[in-house]
């Protein structure tokens, strides 16, 4: 009461302000200025109240109303923001003043007035025009009225006795018009809300039915969603509301309890019409029924806005034509049926649909009619499929996949609604595959991982994701990925395992893309049937027959993926696909199995390995993928152990592919990972792998590719093999200081030539004496025999019992050894490929081995005679690479095999010489460019020519002069160096010409402290060095002791130089 | 009989076996299937005996049994828990090798030529017997009239003189026999043995180096053993021979190419097949006795029908070298096989109802057990798996 009292103390003098306004206004000094102030004032004042929970009651709004009226009586004088302000107080008053005590005399004329108000075109005003924001007022009033009546039964009488509905149609249609052609949005909203405040209010569908195909048309010139125009949301909302309301009251089925009122109430006349009425509602509602399917045809376009309270909002009418209007609007059931299913794909779980489902489990009928839709979806899928519109797919897609969620939830998937499913999306895949191959003309570059090891190592990251199996184009990831989710919701529910079983025995039977179709659908159904069961097993352990069965399912998959990845033909996009999905389904058996796998290793390991191998990145991928899921089900700590550990299978695995002449490349390469991640210990299982290779060499000799490969596997296979414990160098060592030792030539020193003599001397005077004595006094001899000649069998008494040792000891390693010197042995034969490559690669296994081999003599040294006609004529190679790899070879032949090279190094001296010849040549040219013919001989002699050229092209460069010259004769010269020093320094009594043409070669290196080591060493000659030396004038001559000095000596220096 | 060799056809493309397990260093010369086919055992010329595991292909047993070439393997006892080795050093071991000891036995192949020394299984017996030429010994297992001793058996090894048989209980290690070499015939050499004991009478196949095949039943008490067949089917020695009880057959091969089959009961002469392909190490025939398999010196190994004709079925070539020993896996299933064909789908989906409870291994197992795998050991130290008939 307090509140009231000071309200009314605020109103009061507001009011008579205002009320002194509007009569002065009658008279001729009245002001609209001041009247509008006033108004103002008042407004104002009533906010204040309305901001707080509002004093007002119908008391105080009389009160306040009082003056307004007298404003209202002179409208025509009024100005526009006037109305306005008298219409939004007058808005007030109704809402919080009134409210449902509102009389109905003045509620019928305040309708009458707001409608007025609320038009286009006004009458009875100062000006022709109006604003928006005048009928929003008017509207909002309009809708406060409604609000109003229809909180009494009165009151709604009221609106909809006889004599009110013209004024009620008028109310109506000056509504509709500002709903549809406002100008502003606030006016749009405001006519919604009095229109649905009207309708709630009028509630009987007697009355609205008169109205309702005007109002229905003009509400679907709203919502149909149009592109010049987009209508906001809360208007959208608010018309969907009104529709549903309007085809609830109108067409909503007789409740036997409405109809009993009516019947048992007939008290007065519009009882009796409304009876009367109701029996032609037949007539009617058959009639009106075609009209509202139309409109709900526009209005359920709005099933893919993109606010989910209007998709909602959508819903519930279409809920109410299911429920409500289930007899009169039979023929729009399958819409509302239809847009209600598409309605849940994107939200699930709003209302309607939760609503619907709860319609289906009870109404048969319904149930029944989205299986039709079911159907009906799924044979124009194929259609919808082969069309352009990939987002119309998609929808489609997911439409069918809410459906069946629906139907499958309420038990009503069939064996045959499976078979319809799974072919309608079989095709449906198929035509996705073909256009995107028709579009994407294949293109594959062959580009093999080249180190299939770091691969491996790579993929430790452990990337366990797969990307899309299926190639496709961009556009058409959208659609396959509903697919899939459909595809997955099939799995998940119990009725797949019949479908599945079906597919199964399919795939092997069919080709070319329905094959992959159908291997990817039943991938995807087996995957999500996989997870399902670990979900239920892990919650209750029932279904056990249905797990056991997608078991089953996924076991005939995994057997027909193993056999497909090991198909060797893999020549199109098709097979890779299957491949890919192959691998896929090896993964998920994987993942499934769990530890379980490792025994199934044993078929699946080398199949992913082989994909691995693939010249396709995309395959590459998924191999790397697979092999990362395998490693962490299998329990493996990285890809590299899970090899390593299973080397034996893939040995398997290779040996087969490689026995039986398949050529492609990949069973090399996978070999070629595993020798280098396992190492010497897979050799001695390669035995009949070599000698597949071999073979496979044989037959296929000429295809450069292959033979490299297959020779980079066994050049790898030596590096390995000499890794092996057996080889260790500790062995070697010792065998070395043996060859050095045994013929080692020692210059006889003074004190034994003199002994000799000596000895001579005295055996002759022996001999003499025993001629002399004639009687033999030598019948006896005097000491042992092996006492005797001391200094020549010297030697012997170390090197023959080594020499005995060396025949006996079998090779270390036999089985490693044995294939080693296969492997050499095999080189001669392509040595003189025509691929520059495969020479060098050659001759750099021969270097690899050369070492190992070494180790046993009687095996070594038939090899070097074997090779060596090969090697040496690789010294005339065109290849500058080849030629130093070759004379690198011969340096490490020198090194091991010491004097057996003797007489082959002075064979092919003149080789040598001549490829140093060149070489000189080269270098100088490289380094002066401009040849002069005549000084030709010269420059080629000159060994201050040769080391500027040296210096010049040194890699680490004197940066002073930047010649830019060809490394390759650099290296050259360097590996020339190198077999000189190696052959002076192994190989004992070298020819005296070969060592002396080796200093004269060696002269731009002399000052290098390990040439002259190894020249002045003891197979060398210290004295022709440092007379060589001499020469050049690296060293300044020896001052000659001049009291030694003698003539003879120096004129025999003189005629040396 | 003449050979009746149909036409190869060559439609199929040539069998791969489906694995190979590389493992011995020397030659393998004996193989043999245990446990329900589970097991492989392989001997070499060195004396390593490789105990493999058949559904994941790895070694469970790696150990050197005799200091020399193993000549021939056999098992025995209650789920084949003593396998039996005989090598050229004049023993025969039976040593213990029960599931659980599996795990204490070293795994690392002979190939790995490491020094590390193997541990070797519980010897149980150590027989001396003669082993001069390469006879392996042949055991049968005495049908023992008291369920709760310990199974007995007869193990025939070459005896001393040439051409005689000395016949010893086990685990008793008595001599229950003593066969003479045949009169009047200069056999040579025993070549190959195989004992069979019926219910009361034990049967005596001996092979001998002229190419005779004799067959000995015992005789009443008292009387001295004499053969009550001998047929000189080989001009070679006499190479291997093997027992088709449910034919009433024996069949032996040699050195040369031959193959006989000999009747057990009446005293007609051998039925040959003349192979051409000289030199078949080893004949075995399959448990169902279906088939036979030869492994021959050219590194093939051939399955033949036993009846009728001894059709080639097949020719196995992967072998480089020749090949040794042969050994089928026992047909597990041959009940089923027999049976209509209501009955197998009704098994059929019996055992689909049995494998769903099955894990992964498990199931693996199973299937390898159901494999009808021949084994064949060669002189490359290898031994190829094949799934065939």
């Amino acid at each position: 009461m307090d509140d009231r009292q000071q309200a009314f103390q605020k109103l009061k003098p507001a009011c008579v302000a205002l009320s002194r306004t509007a009569l002065a206004l009658s008279g001729p000094k009245g002001s609209v200025a001041d009247l509008t102030q006033d108004l103002e004032s008042l407004r104002t004042i009533l906010n204040s109240f309305t901001a707080r929970s509002s004093p007002l009651d119908e008391k105080l709004a009389d009160y306040v109303f009082f003056p307004l009226s007298q404003v209202l009586k002179q409208s025509q004088k009024l100005s526009l923001t006037c109305l306005e302000i008298t219409l939004e107080v007058l808005a007030v008053l109704i809402e919080n003043g009134w409210r449902q005590h509102i009389q109905h005399a003045l509620a019928a004329q305040m309708l009458i007035l707001c409608t007025l108000l609320a038009g286009e075109k006004p009458t009875g005003l100062s000006t022709e025009k109006t604003t928006n924001e005048l009928r929003t007022t008017a509207l909002r009033c309009l809708c406060f009225l409604f609000r109003a009546l229809a909180g009494t039964h009165e009151g709604r009488r009221g609106v909809t006795a006889e004599s009110a509905v013209p004024q009620l149609g008028q109310t109506i249609s000056t509504t509709l018009d500002a709903l549809v052609d406002g100008a502003s949005l606030e006016l749009q909203v405001a006519a919604s809300r009095a229109l649905h405040a009207l309708a709630d209010t009028v509630g009987d569908g007697d009355v609205l039915a008169s109205f309702l195909p005007g109002v229905v048309s003009k509400l679907t010139r709203v919502l149909a969603p149009q592109t010049k125009q987009r209508r906001n949301h809360a208007v959208l909302i608010e018309c969907l509301e009104i529709t549903s309301v309007l085809l609830k009251a109108v067409l909503g089925n007789p409740s036997p309890t409405s109809s009993a009122h009516k019947r048992s109430a007939p008290v007065n006349g519009s009882g009796v019409r409304s009876e009367s009425k109701s029996r032609n509602g037949d007539g009617y509602q058959t009639e009106a029924s075609p009209h509202v399917l139309s409109a709900l045809q526009q209005i359920c376009r709005l099933r893919g806005h993109d606010r989910e309270d209007v998709r909602a909002a959508l819903g519930d009418l279409c809920v109410t034509v299911l429920q409500d209007c289930s007899t009169s609007l039979a023929t729009s059931r399958a819409l509302a049926l239809g847009t209600l299913v598409f309605l849940s794909t994107d939200s699930p779980r709003m209302w309607p649909v939760i609503e619907l489902e709860n319609m289906l489990q009870t109404d048969t009928g319904l149930l029944a009619l989205l299986q039709e839709l079911f159907h009906d979806q799924l044979q124009s899928l194929v259609q919808t499929m082969m069309g352009a519109d990939e987002y119309l797919k998609t929808q489609k897609i997911q439409h069918l996949s809410a459906a069946y969620g629906m139907l499958d939830r309420c038990g009503a998937t069939t064996t045959l609604l499976m078979r319809a499913i799974a072919k309608a999306l079989d095709d449906s895949v198929v035509i996705v595959l073909q256009s995107s191959t028709l579009k994407s003309s294949q293109t594959i570059s062959i580009e093999p991982i080249q180190s299939l090891d770091l691969a491996i190592q790579d993929s430790d990251s452990m990337r366990t994701s797969f990307g899309s199996a299926l190639v496709l184009q961009r556009g058409q990831e959208q659609v396959m990925a509903s697919i899939e989710s459909f595809i997955e919701s099939l799995g998940r529910s119990p009725a797949s395992t019949h479908y599945s079983i079906d597919v199964a025995g399919k795939i092997r039977m069919s080709h070319g893309d329905a094959k992959i179709s159908q291997f990817w659908t039943a991938y995807s159904m087996v995957k999500a049937a996989m997870s399902n069961d670990q979900v239920t097993n892990t919650m209750l352990t029932t279904y056990e027959t249905d797990s056991a069965n997608s078991i089953d399912f996924l076991e005939e998959l995994y057997s027909f993926s193993l056999d497909a990845l090991t198909s060797s033909v893999t020549a199109t996009a098709q097979d890779q696909m299957i491949q890919g999905l192959a691998l896929r389904t090896v993964a998920l058996r994987a993942q499934t199995a769990g530890l379980d796998f490792r025994a199934e290793l044993v078929d699946a390991l080398y199949p992913i390995l082989h994909t691995l191998a693939s010249p396709t990145p995309a395959l590459q991928q998924d191999s790397i993928v697979a092999l990362n899921i395998v490693t962490a089900a299998c329990g493996y700590p990285s890809t590299s152990a899970l090899i390593i550990e299973n080397f034996d299978y893939l040995t398997n695995a290779v040996a087969l592919k490689l026995n039986t002449f398949d050529v492609s490349p990949q069973a090399p390469q996978v070999l070629l990972m595993m020798l280098r991640l396992a190492g010497p210990g897979l050799l001695p299982y390669m035995e009949d792998t070599v000698e597949s290779i071999f073979a496979a060499l044989e037959s296929y000799h000429g295809y450069a590719t292959l033979v490299e490969l297959l020779f980079r596997v066994l050049g790898v296979m030596a590096e390995e093999g000499i890794k092996a414990p057996a080889f260790a160098s500790p062995n070697k060592g010792l065998l070395e200081n043996v060859y050095v030792k045994e013929e080692q030539w020692q210059p006889m020193t003074m004190a034994k030539l003199m002994s000799t003599l000596r000895d001579r001397a005295a055996e002759r005077d022996s001999l003499e004496s025993a001629e002399n004595d004639e009687c033999g006094h030598q019948a006896f001899p005097r000491e042992p025999w092996a006492a005797g000649p001391t200094t020549e069998n010297e030697d012997d008494d170390s090197a023959p019992p080594l020499n005995d040792t060396d025949v006996e000891v079998p090779p270390p390693a036999p089985k490693i050894y044995a294939l080693l010197l296969k492997i050499t042995t095999l080189t001669q034969h392509f040595l003189p490929s025509a691929s520059p490559s495969l020479r060098t690669s050659l001759l750099s296994l021969i270097r690899t081995s050369i070492p190992a081999i070494a180790l046993h003599d009687n095996s070594f040294l038939p090899l070097i005679n074997t090779l060596w006609p090969e090697i040496v004529s690789r010294l005339d190679d065109e290849e500058v690479h080849v030629r130093t790899a070759a004379l690198e070879v011969i340096a490490l032949l020198c090194e091991h095999a010491s004097s057996f090279m003797r007489s082959r190094i002075t064979v092919s001296w003149p080789t040598i010489k001549d490829l140093h010849r060149r070489l000189v040549a080269d270098l100088v040219k490289t380094v002066a460019p401009v040849p002069k013919s005549g000084a030709r001989e010269n420059v080629e002699t000159d060994p201050k020519a040769v080391s500027r050229a040296l210096a010049l092209t040194k890699p680490s460069g004197s940066s002073a002069v930047a010649v830019y010259a060809d490394s390759s004769l650099r290296l050259l010269w360097d590996a020339l160096v190198g077999f000189l020093l190696a052959m002076v320094r192994s190989t004992p009594s070298l020819d005296p010409d070969v060592f002396d043409e080796t200093l004269e070669m060696l002269k731009p290196v002399l000052d290098r402290a390990d040439v002259r080591e190894a020249l002045e060493g003891p197979n060398g000659n210290a004295d022709a060095v440092w007379l060589i030396r001499l020469r050049t004038s690296a060293m300044m001559p020896p001052t000659v002791p001049r009291a030694i000095a003698i003539e003879g000596a120096g004129l025999h220096w003189a005629e040396v130089h | 009989m003449a050979p009746d060799l149909p036409l190869q056809a060559s439609t199929l493309p040539p069998a791969q076996p489906k694995y190979t397990l590389r493992g011995h260093t020397a030659q393998v010369h004996a193989v043999r299937f245990l446990r329900r086919n589970s097991r492989l055992l392989t001997g070499d010329a060195d004396g390593w005996i490789i105990l493999w595991n058949v559904p994941i292909k790895r070694p469970v047993a790696v150990w050197r049994a005799h200091p020399q070439t193993i000549l021939g393997v056999g098992v025995w006892g209650k789920g084949d828990e003593k396998i039996i080795t005989h090598g050229r050093d004049n023993k025969l071991h039976v040593w213990q090798i029960r599931q659980e000891d599996e795990t204490s036995l070293s795994k690392i192949l002979p190939i790995e030529e490491t020094t590390i020394e193997r541990r070797a299984p519980w010897l149980l017996h150590s027989l001396d017997v003669n082993a001069l030429n390469f006879c392996t010994f042949a055991m049968c297992p005495v049908p023992s009239l008291n369920q709760s001793t310990e199974e007995s058996i007869l193990v025939a090894v070459p005896g001393i003189n040439d051409g005689a048989i000395t016949i010893t209980s086990l685990p008793s290690q008595t001599r229950v026999a003593s066969i003479p070499p045949i009169a009047g015939i200069n056999t040579g050499m025993l070549m190959a043995l195989r004992l069979h004991h019926a219910s009361t009478s034990l049967t005596v196949l001996a092979g001998y180096e002229s190419g005779h095949v004799a067959l000995f039943r015992t005789p009443s008490s008292g009387q001295t053993w004499k053969p009550s067949y001998v047929a000189k089917a080989h001009a070679q020695p006499v190479l291997s021979l093997d027992l088709a009880l449910g034919l009433r057959a024996c069949f032996s091969s040699s050195a040369d190419a031959i193959i006989a089959r000999h009747t057990l009961d009446a005293s007609t002469e051998p039925a040959l097949l003349k192979t051409k392909h000289a030199g078949q190490q080893s004949l075995v025939v399959r448990s169902d006795e279906r088939v036979l398999a030869t492994a021959g010196w050219d590194g093939r190994v051939r399955v033949y029908g036993t009846r009728g004709g001894m059709t080639e079925l097949a020719v196995l070539k992967w072998h480089k070298e020749g090949c040794y020993a042969a050994a089928f896996a026992d047909v597990l299933d041959e009940g089923e096989q027999l049976q209509g064909d209501e009955s197998l789908a009704r098994q059929g989906d019996e055992a689909e109802i049995t494998t769903t409870a099955m894990t992964v291994s498990q199931r693996r197992e199973a299937n390898s057990a159901k494999t009808h795998w021949l084994a064949a050991g060669s002189k490359d130290g290898k031994v190829s798996l094949w799934d065939i008939y």
